[in-house]
């Protein structure tokens, strides 16, 4: 598979008030390395504030990078991205309700971006945003309809019809089933893999729902406190996850097997991490139900076993394949 | 365990009253839960879960009132359930966990506090004593540093934090019924854990009855030792977890466990559920489920209630049950 995307060393702070006077920044994404290749679909996992939402912003170029880059085709990305870069990566959010225009009609609401970015000559608008309906799974009924009359459903299926709009070669889905019943959320994440099939399209996929990752993605990166402290193929990470906290996502995820009676999961204690306060070593090390005086000494190398990638002094420590 | 439930929902009817009409929300939901157990209600968004938990806490919504069916609730521990009357809050004996821990708590008070004006208003007992028994509470749902955390105001806690401190308010008043409404859903799955550890732990040390709504049929599975699932306004099928959820009736039920992808099961394409619920204006005395349903029969059109859920053998509404094909 080429490679289509690759994120290099990227950095992106945010100033916060620390005092009445005082500004600090807060490093949200710290220096992260990420390839997708072409027609793939990748699963980005974390808890919230590990810095996901952050990085597929700055992928998309709508969070600065402070540092690092990345690289469309092989091509760096300027910081100011041209209309015509802007076009070949979009991307939807988990609230379609507040993403889309409450006055305008689906058809208007696709409209706009095709005459905006001029993907189709003028009179071709109504054809093409027929066409792109269809594409979604959405008919002639809908195209007439307010936001506000459609369900969350079909909302999120004319979310991805304007992001297809302008013919993106990769899309990121910032949670974008996360607000949908699980009756319905099946339905837009075929119409996500029936896309890849049909259009080559490339998808970062961002979610807390492992399940869905596992039954969605190609391969999965699993971030913490800004880093990514694991990555590679679905089946791999999720048969014999490398990192303890990859471990800890997966034993905390509800299961059939795993009924009450004191086999209940268990989470994680202690706080929650801040990027406020980054601890030295291993980030995760605090945590970590398996650290020893290294890990809060010396940052975690990393460490590979075919297509996986893993961050930790002890990885794959017991070199036992995990079980479910 | 004693002989008589906690609480019994009996026939509850719920309506919104709009234009002089009233819409019928909420359709013969009747269920009963004892010391100890936990009652898990599951269901898509609309289906009525919160409405049923809101209508049993007398908490329902200006313009939505209860307009048929009793709800009773034992006034103490081994006595036999009273009917609490419409448009009362159930007061005494229950207490309720949302899902959004920032609207049980207080944003001006101190969390500290706040449990401690509680505690005083339950069991007339002294300043100190009532401090006593917050940091007391606080440190039972795993606050690190409880007194520290007493003078804390909830924006300064963390999502986890002000949901632990959202549940020890709830145990302060010494309910014997807790209804927890997706007390979860916001948060993240390892604190989901924590908190689902919790609840079970509290359930159990007290001898709490629980019922626990949720859209998430896993988180269901986890903490219920019985099992509602609301469709439509209506209980369509319920029985012991593991019956339910293992060996379905309805189909309903048997595509919603379905359509939910698992760790553990087989990859391949999600299996969603086509079309969507009815709206409450549409609904009719007919099966609810008919349209979306692969399995329907002409007696689908006939009559269909809902399930009287008052004990909890396994029974499902549907006519065409999947055990009997």
């Amino acid at each position: 598979m080429s490679e289509l995307v690759r994120v290099e060393g990227l950095v992106v702070d945010f100033p916060v008030r620390a005092g009445l006077l005082r500004q600090r920044r807060v490093r949200a994404v710290d220096a992260i390395d990420l390839r997708l290749g072409r027609g793939e679909i990748r699963g980005l996992v974390g808890e919230s504030g590990c810095g996901k939402s952050t990085l597929a912003r700055a992928i998309v170029g709508l969070a600065p990078p402070s540092a690092g880059r990345v690289l469309l085709d092989g091509v760096p990305v300027p910081a100011r991205r041209p209309p015509g870069m802007r076009r070949r990566i979009q991307m939807i959010y988990q609230d379609p309700g507040s993403s889309l225009d409450p006055r305008r009609t689906v058809s208007q609401t696709l409209a706009e971006p095709l005459r905006r970015h001029r993907t189709v000559p003028a009179e071709r608008i109504g054809h093409r945003t027929r066409e792109l309906l269809e594409m979604v799974g959405l008919g002639e009924r809908q195209a007439h309809a307010l936001p506000r009359e459609l369900s969350g459903g079909q909302r999120q299926r004319v979310a991805i019809a304007r992001a297809l709009a302008v013919e993106p070669e990769v899309l990121v889905a910032d949670e974008a089933v996360a607000a949908l019943d699980a009756s319905v959320a099946g339905a837009v994440l075929n119409l996500l893999s029936d896309l890849r099939e049909r259009l080559g399209l490339t998808v970062l996929f961002i979610s807390h729902d492992l399940a869905t990752v596992r039954g969605l993605c190609d391969r999965i990166a699993v971030m913490y406190l800004g880093t990514i402290v694991e990555e590679g193929p679905v089946a791999e990470v999720f048969a014999r996850p490398g990192h303890p906290y990859t471990r800890v996502l997966l034993d905390a995820v509800p299961s059939r097997d795993r009924r009450r009676s004191g086999a209940m999961a268990r989470g994680l204690e202690g706080e929650p991490p801040s990027p406020l306060r980054v601890p030295p070593g291993c980030r995760f090390h605090p945590r970590c139900p398996q650290a020893a005086e290294r890990c809060g000494e010396s940052d975690p190398p990393e460490d590979r076993r075919d297509g996986q990638r893993v961050w930790c002094h002890f990885s794959w420590r017991d070199g036992q394949p995990y079980e479910l | 365990m004693s002989a008589h439930p906690l609480l019994e929902v009996d026939g509850l009817r719920v309506a919104v009253r709009r234009d002089g009409t009233a819409l019928t929300v909420l359709d013969g939901v009747s269920f009963a839960v004892g010391a100890g157990q936990c009652l898990g209600i599951v269901g898509e968004s609309g289906c009525g879960k919160s409405l049923t938990l809101r209508a049993a806490m007398g908490l329902l919504p200006p313009g939505i009132e209860r307009t048929g069916g009793e709800i009773r609730l034992s006034p103490r521990a081994g006595a036999a359930p009273c009917a609490v009357p419409p448009g009362q809050a159930a007061g005494r004996g229950l207490a309720m966990v949302f899902q959004d821990s920032h609207a049980s708590l207080d944003p001006t008070a101190r969390v500290g506090a706040f449990i401690a004006d509680i505690v005083r208003r339950r069991t007339a007992t002294s300043r100190a004593a009532a401090r006593r028994r917050a940091v007391e509470l606080l440190a039972s749902v795993g606050v690190p540093d409880p007194a520290l955390r007493f003078g804390s105001y909830p924006h300064e806690l963390s999502g986890g934090m002000r949901q632990r401190v959202a549940i020890a308010l709830a145990l302060a008043t010494d309910p014997r019924v807790l209804l927890c409404d997706e007390p979860t859903t916001a948060l993240d799955v390892t604190l989901q854990a924590e908190i689902l550890r919790l609840l079970d732990a509290a359930r159990a040390d007290r001898g709490l009855g629980m019922v626990f709504v949720s859209h998430d049929i896993a988180v269901i599975r986890q903490i219920a030792d019985v099992v509602a699932v609301m469709y439509a306004g209506q209980i369509i099928e319920m029985g012991p977890a593991p019956d339910v959820l293992d060996r379905p009736r309805h189909p309903y039920t048997r595509a919603l466990i379905d359509a939910v992808p698992t760790l553990d099961g087989p990859i391949g394409r999600f299996r969603p559920i086509a079309g969507s619920p009815p709206a409450p204006a549409d609904y009719t005395p007919a099966c609810r489920f008919m349209t979306r349903c692969a399995h329907h029969v002409a007696a689908c059109s006939g009559p269909v209630p809902g399930v009287d859920g008052l004990d909890s053998r396994h029974r499902s509404s549907c006519v065409n049950t999947l055990e009997a094909r």
